[in-house]
């Protein structure tokens, strides 16, 4: 946070923050005033020990607490930083600064959230409760987090900084996490070998005549191999047959078993078999799918050689109305070994180029600098090649010459000349791209100040302050001084805004800035 | 002949010249009167404050080492008694009158400078009513800071000087009044560019 980044409040804020007046009172009553004042203070009483000290506390330091977050900007003590982030003050509820913001969270510092953290004792019973559940494939590794359903609860600051254990679970043989309590009921893995032993016989022939979905895309006789009963199953049963297969090859035929579970749990374990077209006795099915990916393929295949063919256009737009022009830098860029600097524009292809004494001799023909500025690419790193470019330019408005054609491309009029003393190489000026959103305050203080005492010289012999609000157009450039006090109240405003106009900000982004100078006497 | 500068009004007044203490306090009231009515927010009691200032200054003349300007040293004195007076009252906060003393000022300011506009005038009364409100809630540091920097315009050196701080903390503190203040002023409808 830089203090040097005003936080702007508006306009019509700021004009009543700079000239806030306190209830008026005429003339005769502050010299009423005065007098009472200077009466009191020459007839008081010589000041006892006790006033004497009171008064050593007024000449003294104001007593104003720091503020969190102050410590870093100034040369108080670490001590009294510390002391002083430990209070908040009712107005410092919506202070973000992270300086203010204790290193460690407050629930961690203070222990509360700690006991919400699973004590190694409670992990260890954990671990022996899903032991003795009789399912140790789902046994969460030393390293894992705790149970999902703990860890929801947990504070997530109150997570120790625990270091990451040296030897991580391989992903695949780890489970995610679930509740402890769901272990005995569904341990969420599916048991090949106990489908296969739980299958009927019915199950076990159908899955002897399944084929798989990919042999039925590219297999034309898929349908006809099929038997009546095949093709009359619905997909489950096609997903069951599958899983039957596979069962009858490793288990013996004819146990009965649970058939019910047996389907869900195939259906579960294979489920990319529903994509299997359902029609497909026609057999038909397989060939528009292959048709439809090959055609897919080939379109990828086609946009991708249509992409690379079609190279990128430049990125200025230079000599787009006389393409005979650019096309040897084109070419040259494409021969040549790779240049340093990618401006764009490549001192090859300058048409019309000429030594840069004929341009100093003729000062008569100026280069169109401001065309070259605003269509050069962002600097280069290296050296750039604009630079050596520019000068040797010449012929305002010439058909065909880099001056002319610059200009065209950025919106211009080929026939201007511009000054060469604006030439600017591309990569050493980058203004136009740099502008401030609005000027900083040591920018406008700095731009101010030195008229300021121009300014004071108008209410030399005031008696109060004057305010000038001086606003600057997005040039930079002073656009009104609207002053109020003592010198709008004397007629001294004219004085101020001609003291203060010509300062000047740079250019900036906003439409206007606005600060507020008070003139003192 | 120029108009004595305020150091030579305060050695007259150290040799005993009553007519060049009234002078300093005639050329630096309004200015001291202006701060402590920002400070503790009422009229009366600002003048009490401003009238106090003088005393103790005029008490403690001898003690003025001349090593900084002598309104720095007034202003000193004024914001240690405006603080006096704030932290005297705070148990008894809702003394405050209802109808805010700054803020018909303020509104005469602003008609003087743009005019009698009904509905402008009515929109530049609730924008005062939350300047104050929101100046009123910082705390006594930032308000203080606010109020000599931002209000009364002094610099971050001579506000420093006054509150014997670092300028870099001046202008923190001024940063901090400041972008509380515009949440503040968001808040009750008047963010950004609010005219």
């Amino acid at each position: 946070m830089s203090p040097q980044a005003k936080v702007d409040l508006g306009a019509k804020a700021e004009a009543m923050l700079a000239s806030w007046p306190a209830p008026s009172s005429d003339d005769a009553a502050w010299e009423n005033r005065a007098a009472k004042i200077v009466a009191a203070a020459t007839n008081a009483p010589r000041a006892s020990d006790s006033e004497l000290a009171a008064l050593s506390a007024l000449l003294a330091k104001p007593a104003l607490d720091s503020e969190p977050g102050e410590m870093e900007n100034s040369t108080v003590s670490a001590a009294n930083a510390r002391s002083a982030s430990g209070v908040k003050a009712m107005s410092q509820d919506s202070n973000d600064g992270s300086s203010a913001k204790p290193s460690i969270p407050p629930a961690a510092a203070t222990g509360g959230a700690v006991s919400k953290r699973p004590s190694l004792k409670e992990l260890a019973a954990r671990a022996s409760q899903a032991n003795a559940a009789g399912s140790p494939s789902i046994r969460p590794p030393a390293s894992m987090p705790p149970p999902a359903a703990d860890a929801s609860a947990q504070d997530k600051h109150s997570r120790p900084s625990s270091p990451t254990p040296s030897v991580a679970p391989p992903k695949a043989s780890v489970p995610p996490p679930r509740p402890l309590e769901a272990v005995k009921e569904d341990s969420g893995r599916v048991d090949l070998n106990a489908i296969n032993q739980a299958a009927t016989p019915a199950q076990i022939a159908a899955a002897e005549v399944a084929k798989p979905a990919a042999h039925d895309l590219l297999s034309d006789a898929a349908g006809e191999d099929k038997p009546a009963a095949a093709n009359d199953s619905s997909d489950g049963a096609k997903v069951k047959n599958i899983a039957d297969a596979r069962a009858k090859k490793t288990k013996k035929k004819g146990e009965a078993a649970k058939t019910n579970d047996a389907v869900a749990s195939a259906e579960t374990a294979t489920p990319v078999a529903e994509t299997t077209p359902k029609k497909d006795d026609e057999g038909g099915g397989g060939k528009w799918a292959a048709l439809v990916a090959i055609l897919a393929l080939a379109a990828g295949a086609f946009f991708m050689f249509r992409n690379k063919e079609q190279p990128k256009p430049p990125p200025v737009a230079l000599v787009q109305e006389k393409p005979q022009a650019a096309q040897p830098a084109v070419d040259t860029h494409k021969i040549e070994e790779p240049k340093p600097a990618s401006t764009g524009l490549s001192i090859d292809s300058l048409p019309t180029a000429e030594p840069a004494e004929s341009a100093k001799a003729a000062p008569g023909h100026k280069l169109a600098a401001a065309p070259v500025e605003a269509a050069a690419p962002p600097p280069a790193p290296t050296e750039p090649v604009a630079p050596t470019a520019v000068p040797t330019a010449t012929g305002g408005g010439k058909v065909g010459d880099l001056a002319s054609e610059m200009a065209k491309s950025v919106g211009g009029s080929s026939d201007k000349p511009v000054n060469a003393d604006d030439a600017t190489p591309a990569a050493g000026k980058t203004g136009s791209q740099t502008i401030p959103e609005q000027p900083s305050q040591g920018a406008a203080n700095a731009a101010v100040r030195p008229l300021a005492a121009n300014a004071k010289s108008c209410v030399a012999g005031a008696d109060d302050v004057s305010y000038a609000s001086v606003t600057f157009s997005s040039a930079g450039t002073v656009s009104s001084v609207n002053v109020s006090g003592w010198a709008a109240k004397n007629g001294k405003s004219d004085c101020i805004k001609s003291a203060l106009k010509g300062a000047n900000v740079g250019p900036f982004a906003k439409p206007s800035f606005t600060v507020s100078v008070p003139i003192r006497p | 002949m120029g108009k004595p500068t305020d150091r030579e009004l305060v050695e007259q007044a150290r040799a005993g010249d009553a007519q060049a203490f009234g002078t300093l306090v005639q050329r630096h009231q309004r200015r001291i009167f202006r701060l402590a009515f920002h400070l503790v927010r009422a009229g009366a009691e600002a003048e009490d404050v401003t009238q106090e200032t003088f005393v103790r200054a005029y008490q403690a003349l001898d003690r003025f080492d001349g090593r900084s300007e002598p309104f720095t040293w007034l202003y000193r004195i004024a914001v240690n008694l405006s603080l006096n007076v704030i932290r005297a009252r705070k148990p008894r906060r809702d003394a405050i009158p209802a109808d805010d003393p700054r803020v018909e000022p303020l509104l005469m300011e602003q008609r003087t400078s743009h005019g009698s506009d009904p509905a402008r005038s009515a929109q530049d009364r609730e924008m005062a009513k939350a300047l104050c409100d929101g100046i009123d809630q910082l705390s006594d540091t930032l308000r203080t800071t606010l109020v000599l920097v931002c209000i009364d315009g002094m610099g971050h050196e001579e506000a420093a000087k006054v509150l014997d701080c670092p300028e870099g903390t001046v202008a923190w503190r001024v940063h901090e009044a400041r972008r509380k203040l515009r949440e503040h002023l968001e808040k009750h409808g008047f963010g950004g560019d609010a005219s």
